[in-house]
């Protein structure tokens, strides 16, 4: 059986995740105010739940001590996609608070324009493509959502 | 009066600006279809903030469009380079990509192309027909009937998925967390706010959506590997000719298809992409030729059977969607959210209130699956080119739609930032094999069922008996047991028909059939 959950180290976490989040969502609803009467009220749909996912946890759990895992999708294979794989990750995410930041001071369409150039540059899209795509896309983009759809865009200094 | 409606809902489609809304969602929909890796359900979710600012009719026509014609545009890859363009050609893309190698492109798409839109006006036909019929018991519901309507969603969502039961219960479990977020209906009081404004108002459903499904694509997408499969050639001397007569050949599985399709498609929760998986088993387990699908050259027969299915399904599942207000796939989970925050509460009051707007609903699928034929043809005689489109432009072009789409709903910096939590959660979700399509129904449907249920038992001081002695309520009931049953019951079932037709027991048992090859089932696709 050991030897079984340490095959399965993802679902086993995976189970003891879910377990935690069920205590900590029971523990909550106990804060929670109670109906007039003595009736639950706000708090009986989050106790339902949070026992629910620690009886799906331990499900997992007990799936993964005994092998009965569903084989997955294929991941990527050698170490240097791995890293390459991270990478992308980082930039991605990132990408959103340096939007966040950048658009309040240079507005959305060269933080975008720039954003949208880092992530295909990054991605080992060829300048020639990048380039025009980048200078292309910000600004049609802007325009079906600040003109046609009148979403008030971060504007930059010069008023775009 | 009936007529007056009909006639009502033409006169509501009269309007030029609907249908350039209908032909460029098509166009769109071709396109994400098209590319392996980008469901009909992201389309979906990168559409509405587009759709936020249409009327009801074009917004619903917008999606109704871009969905049918995404679901075929799903082949193309599949039979092109083996990668399934949407899950709901996941079933069938062994044998269609097979077929495609030994020179048979052509007629596996021809074919396709055909067998998806005549299965989407089956779907359509169930729509018109059963919806006006369910609509009549629908408007004797109460929260009670609602509470368990409801209920039946949610089972369906995780019992009839594919890949680990369990953990589509746990998806589901966060979506309904999810939609706990904010102010209680009983009492008022904060729920999971933790002193946070921005979260009183609950988290919003459109930038959660964007973020599920498509900015978690985005990384799903720059994670995996490349293409790896050769593009097959296509040959297309005779495409119709071929079609047709293939078509007739094994056109017994037409309506089969049709009515597998219209009935998961039916019901609340399950969608079109676990519909085909069904078809494909249950052509497998009845055909003499069974054993040759997805091996050797391919077989063109679960294709006839799995690609009319497919359709037909995304089409009846709006009568749960229409009658009850209850979502039949994620597509529709994904609409209900937007007609809510549109201020329109689908169900079936719209029957009595709005009747031309449901028929120019209907006029719209009818639309929607004959534009399919044109619009596919055009996509299958360029379909060299869609498959060249360099997937990482794509990628950074979601980007800018995924920031943009989020804010622009409520003009809100924080909206930005559920995004991309979403996207992180579906994302790791994904990768650990957890299905991400759950949780939008968790999240549509957790309000439903709390509601109902409250309201229920504070009307009549929590006299619980009344769940089950109510007429409606316990048919209800007995469905929601028999589909919590189906796990056990179903391989047997299979293994007595195979009996029974005198077939070898070999067969796999439908949706356990290759549970796990493709955990991310996705509602709809």
């Amino acid at each position: 059986m050991r030897n079984q959950l340490a095959r399965h180290p993802r679902e086993a976490v995976a189970g003891l995740i879910t377990l935690a989040l069920g205590a900590a969502l029971v523990q909550y609803a106990r804060g929670l105010p109670e109906m007039p009467g003595g009736y639950p009220g706000p708090g009986l749909f989050p106790t339902i739940v949070g026992v629910l996912f620690c009886v799906f946890g331990l499900g997992l759990i007990v799936q993964a001590a005994t092998g009965r895992v569903a084989p997955m999708d294929a991941e990527a294979v050698d170490h240097g996609e791995r890293w390459r794989s991270i990478a992308n990750v980082v930039v991605i995410v990132a990408a959103v608070p340096v939007y966040v930041v950048l658009s309040g001071y240079l507005g959305f369409v060269m933080t975008m324009a720039l954003i949208a150039f880092g992530i295909m540059v990054h991605l080992g899209v060829r300048l020639v493509l990048a380039l025009p795509i980048a200078a292309l896309v910000a600004p049609a983009v802007s325009y079906v959502f600040g003109t046609v759809l009148r979403v008030p865009l971060p504007r930059g200094p010069f008023g775009w | 009066m009936l007529l007056e409606n009909i006639a009502a809902g033409f006169g509501l489609m009269m309007d030029p600006a609907l249908w350039a809304v209908i032909l460029m969602a098509g166009v769109y929909g071709l396109f994400i279809g098209s590319i392996p890796g980008l469901t009909a359900t992201m389309a979906t979710a990168l559409l509405v903030p587009f759709a936020f600012f249409l009327d009801p009719l074009p917004a619903i026509a917008a999606i109704v469009t871009m969905s049918a014609v995404a679901i075929f545009a799903g082949d193309l890859p599949g039979a092109l380079v083996r990668m399934p363009g949407t899950p709901a050609s996941a079933a069938y893309v062994e044998d269609a990509y097979r077929l495609t190698q030994a020179g048979k492109g052509g007629l596996v798409l021809g074919v396709g192309m055909i067998c998806s839109a005549i299965g989407g006006l089956i779907g359509v036909a169930a729509l018109m027909f059963g919806a006006p019929l369910l609509a009549e018991v629908a408007l004797r519901f109460t929260s009670f009937e609602y509470f368990w309507v409801s209920v039946l969603g949610l089972s369906a969502a995780v019992i009839i998925s594919r890949g680990s039961q369990v953990k589509g219960s746990i998806a589901l479990l966060i979506g309904l967390v999810l939609s706990m977020v904010g102010i209680d209906i009983t009492l008022g009081a904060p729920r999971f706010t933790f002193g946070s404004t921005d979260l009183l108002s609950g988290i919003d459903f459109i930038p959660a959506m964007i973020g599920l499904f498509g900015f978690s694509e985005i990384l799903r997408n720059v994670t995996g590997t490349q293409l790896a499969a050769a593009a097959g050639k296509l040959d297309m001397t005779r495409f119709f000719r071929n079609a047709l007569s293939t078509i007739w050949r094994y056109k017994r599985h037409i309506p089969r298809g049709g009515a597998i399709g219209t009935g998961i498609g039916m019901l609340p929760g399950a969608g079109a992409d676990i519909a085909a998986w069904v078809a494909y088993a249950s052509t497998k387990n009845t055909s003499k030729e069974g054993h040759r699908f997805g091996k050797g050259e391919g077989h063109i027969e679960p294709i006839v059977a799995a690609s009319s299915t497919n359709n037909a399904g995304l089409a009846s599942a709006y009568v749960p969607t229409l009658v009850f207000g209850i979502p039949g796939d994620t597509i529709t989970a994904i609409l209900i959210g937007v007609l809510y925050m549109k201020g329109m509460q689908p169900g079936s009051q719209i029957f009595v209130e709005q009747p031309d707007l449901v028929y120019a609903v209907y006029l719209t699928f009818l639309v929607a699956n004959l534009l399919l034929l044109p619009l596919a043809y055009i996509a299958i005689r360029s379909s060299g080119l869609l498959l060249r489109i360099p997937r990482n432009v794509l990628m950074s072009i979601i980007f800018v739609f995924c920031v943009v789409g989020a804010y622009a709903i409520r003009n809100n910096t924080f909206d930005i930032w559920v995004m991309l939590a979403m996207g992180l959660l579906g994302f790791a979700m994904e990768r650990n094999g957890f299905p991400v399509a759950p949780v939008v129904l968790g999240i549509v449907l957790g309000p439903i069922v709390e509601r109902s249920f409250m309201q229920s038992v504070i009307a009549t001081n929590w006299d619980l008996l009344r769940f089950f002695t109510r007429p409606i309520s316990a048919i209800l009931l007995v469905m929601t047991v028999f589909i919590w049953a189906l796990p056990l019951i179903q391989p047997l079932l299979a293994r007595l028909w195979r009996r029974r037709r005198g077939l070898p027991e070999d067969g796999e048992t439908p949706v356990e059939q290759q549970a796990g090859d493709d955990a991310r089932g996705d509602g709809a696709g």
